[in-house]
């Protein structure tokens, strides 16, 4: 594996949706790179922008996006609407986090399946071939007979499975995984996660995992970006994250989660601001326990130490 | 230790219509029995379908059990005239997962509580009622004039709180009352319920499928599987000295950050599936790495003292 070969470099992208009398700042500038076979996190609560990243990643956002998605050379903000449509599912491709919503009900899956090559120019009967041995790698028994199920004959965890079929299908370099086990039971999500900590390595796939559940994150990830408020707070390699977090919010979020330890929690009082009229300075600081004057007035600059991005005025203070 | 509540042999099953002419019987709760002590934490734990939300509401006797009784305090409440039965259930209160569906969109928070006192025919002054109470949830008085949806998720679930306590309930049905929110605002409800239960000497059933927020809570703890409980016992020692093989694998299914696994992935495969008429062995028998011909041929009955276990082989 090259560790260091650049599959994806995001800079500086900006996704404001207009509200007409607001914007919505849902994602703020933020610069990340993805390398091959990294499997990367972003962890981050349920309005912090985590999903319109996912979405703005495939230009599949419907809110105004700028900025720079550089996927495997090429800059997807200056492709036309065509050349993206070709560039999906080929190069880049996203897992959603409801099956049953994201597979058509009325087509069989052999159809759902078959269409994703047929739409990029193999034939039918090929089509139909790579089908059934997709649906063999993602593990599904009896893969010929499923190509004639439809959707609501399949469990939970099986229609994910083939959405994980269609989503690495034409071998792509760059898989999003939005929530991809939010809508499961715990034992399934032990299942679908380790069918994808497989896939991305046999396929030499690079991933990005979208998730809140920080205990997801470290099941599979190697590197996690943790979101808040439209922010990429802090980005590092996972255990040095999981074993010194630097940022407040990331203590915050690690503090909140009980692991069977009794003594109460610690929760983090307030919730995450509204986007449209964010806190100045630091977005986390009404919530921090650390700030001082300089976090309410000015925003922090991004800190490279070693492997990590820190966006805290108070690194190494606290 | 005063027994509070106890469902014994009770069973609850729902014809589900496939089509006009065919339909099917889901088990949901199959001859279970649950006594629950006066103020502990009783967590429930299984997967979706595993019917610990119908035993949630036999508990409450909101659903009739189609068999078994529930005995709230000494009174078997499927043997106790209506008037009986109401005055019990005032005492037995419960909060549901989703507080968008469970508050009234219409309403203002002020008239969801004083429909709630008034349905528990309360004595007192309305207005001081609520703001005890509002106070005891964490929320200000202000909120009273509010619709839900001028709230935040974990306000409005305070709020259902809220309602729950109005009638100073002594056994209040939690059903994954945090699964809606986010982790931050989970510790917070977690924690005043942690508060609200000493504070006014509650007892809970907590639902949940989500292991770690239940051994958070819990006292006692019982897994549930397919209708079924499998093993109860001392929250600890269900968690660190798991007997039944699906409690194994239920522990060693969940993610964690700590990456220090005790009981490592046996056998992930398989799902849970319910409908299938003609079990008569351990339900668990299609997924369980360990079965043997007597698992499949034999039921496994609940056994043991503190810590009980339903396998054949515990």
């Amino acid at each position: 594996m090259h560790q260091n070969n650049v599959v994806a470099e995001v800079k500086n992208l900006k996704v404001y949706y207009d509200m007409g009398d607001r914007t919505i700042r849902a994602v703020d500038g933020i610069d990340f790179t993805i390398r091959e076979g990294d499997c990367f996190a972003i962890v981050g609560e349920s309005g912090s922008g985590k999903s319109t990243l996912g979405l703005s990643l495939i230009r599949l956002c419907p809110g105004k996006v700028s900025g720079e998605i550089i996927v495997d050379g090429v800059d997807l903000m200056k492709l036309s609407d065509e050349e993206i449509r070709k560039f999906r599912c080929s190069k880049i491709s996203i897992i959603f986090q409801e099956p049953s919503s994201a597979l058509n009900p009325v087509m069989k899956i052999g159809e759902q399946l078959m269409e994703v090559f047929t739409v990029h120019g193999y034939s039918k009967s090929e089509a139909y071939e790579r089908s059934v041995k997709l649906l063999k790698t993602v593990g599904i028994p009896e893969a010929e007979k499923r190509m004639q199920s439809y959707p609501h004959q399949l469990s939970g965890g099986m229609k994910q499975r083939v959405i994980i079929a269609m989503a690495i299908a034409l071998n792509p370099r760059l898989v999003i995984a939005d929530e991809p086990t939010s809508a499961l039971d715990v034992t399934i999500q032990a299942q679908i996660l380790n069918l994808l900590k497989n896939l991305t390595k046999s396929y030499g796939l690079s991933t990005i995992l979208i998730t809140h559940d920080m205990g997801v994150a470290a099941e599979i990830c190697n590197r996690i970006g943790i979101m808040y408020a439209g922010k990429m707070v802090e980005v590092g390699e996972l255990e040095s994250i999981f074993s010194n977090p630097m940022h407040p919010y990331t203590r915050a979020l690690m503090t909140c989660i009980p692991r069977g330890l009794k003594g109460l929690l610690k929760p983090l009082p307030g919730h995450v601001p509204d986007l449209s009229n964010p806190p100045e300075g630091c977005r986390f600081h009404p919530r921090c326990p650390y700030a001082k004057d300089v976090c309410k007035k000015e925003e922090p600059k991004p800190l490279h130490l070693d492997d990590r991005l820190v966006l805290c005025h108070r690194v190494g203070e606290i | 230790m005063i027994e509070l509540v106890r469902g014994e042999n009770l069973s609850k099953s729902y014809n589900i219509k496939l089509s006009l002419t065919k339909s099917i019987k889901v088990k949901a709760v199959e001859d279970v029995s649950l006594s629950i002590i006066k103020n502990e934490v009783f967590g429930l734990v299984g997967e979706s379908g595993s019917g610990k939300s119908t035993l949630g509401r036999l508990m409450l006797y909101m659903e009739r059990p189609d068999s078994g009784k529930i005995i709230f305090k000494g009174l078997d409440l499927s043997k106790a005239k209506g008037e009986e039965v109401r005055t019990a259930r005032r005492k037995m209160q419960v909060v549901f997962q989703n507080p968008d569906l469970s508050l009234d969109p219409r309403m203002r928070i002020y008239d969801t509580l004083k429909e709630a006192l008034e349905c528990c025919k309360y004595k007192g002054d309305f207005k001081e009622r609520m703001k005890t109470v509002m106070e005891d949830v964490g929320l200000s008085v202000d909120a009273l004039s509010m619709f839900p949806h001028q709230l935040s998720g974990g306000m409005k679930q305070r709020v259902a709180l809220a309602r729950a306590i109005l009638a100073e309930p002594e056994f209040i049905v939690l059903d994954e009352p945090t699964s809606a929110l986010d982790v931050s605002v989970q510790a917070q409800i977690l924690n005043l319920l942690i508060e609200l239960r000493k504070k006014l000497n509650l007892t809970y059933l907590f639902i949940s499928h989500n292991l770690s927020v239940v051994s958070y809570v819990s006292d006692r703890v019982g897994v549930m599987y397919l209708g079924k409980l499998l093993e109860i016992g001392e929250c600890d020692e269900v968690f660190n000295e798991p007997l039944h093989p699906y409690t194994k694998l239920l522990i060693s299914s969940v993610p964690t950050l700590y990456m220090a696994k005790k009981f490592f992935a046996q056998n992930h495969s398989g799902v849970a599936e319910n409908g299938d008429e003609n079990v008569s062995g351990c339900r668990f028998f299609k997924r369980c790495p360990y079965a043997k011909d007597i698992c499949k041929s034999k039921e496994p009955e609940l056994k043991g003292d503190k810590h009980m276990v339903a396998c054949h082989f515990a």
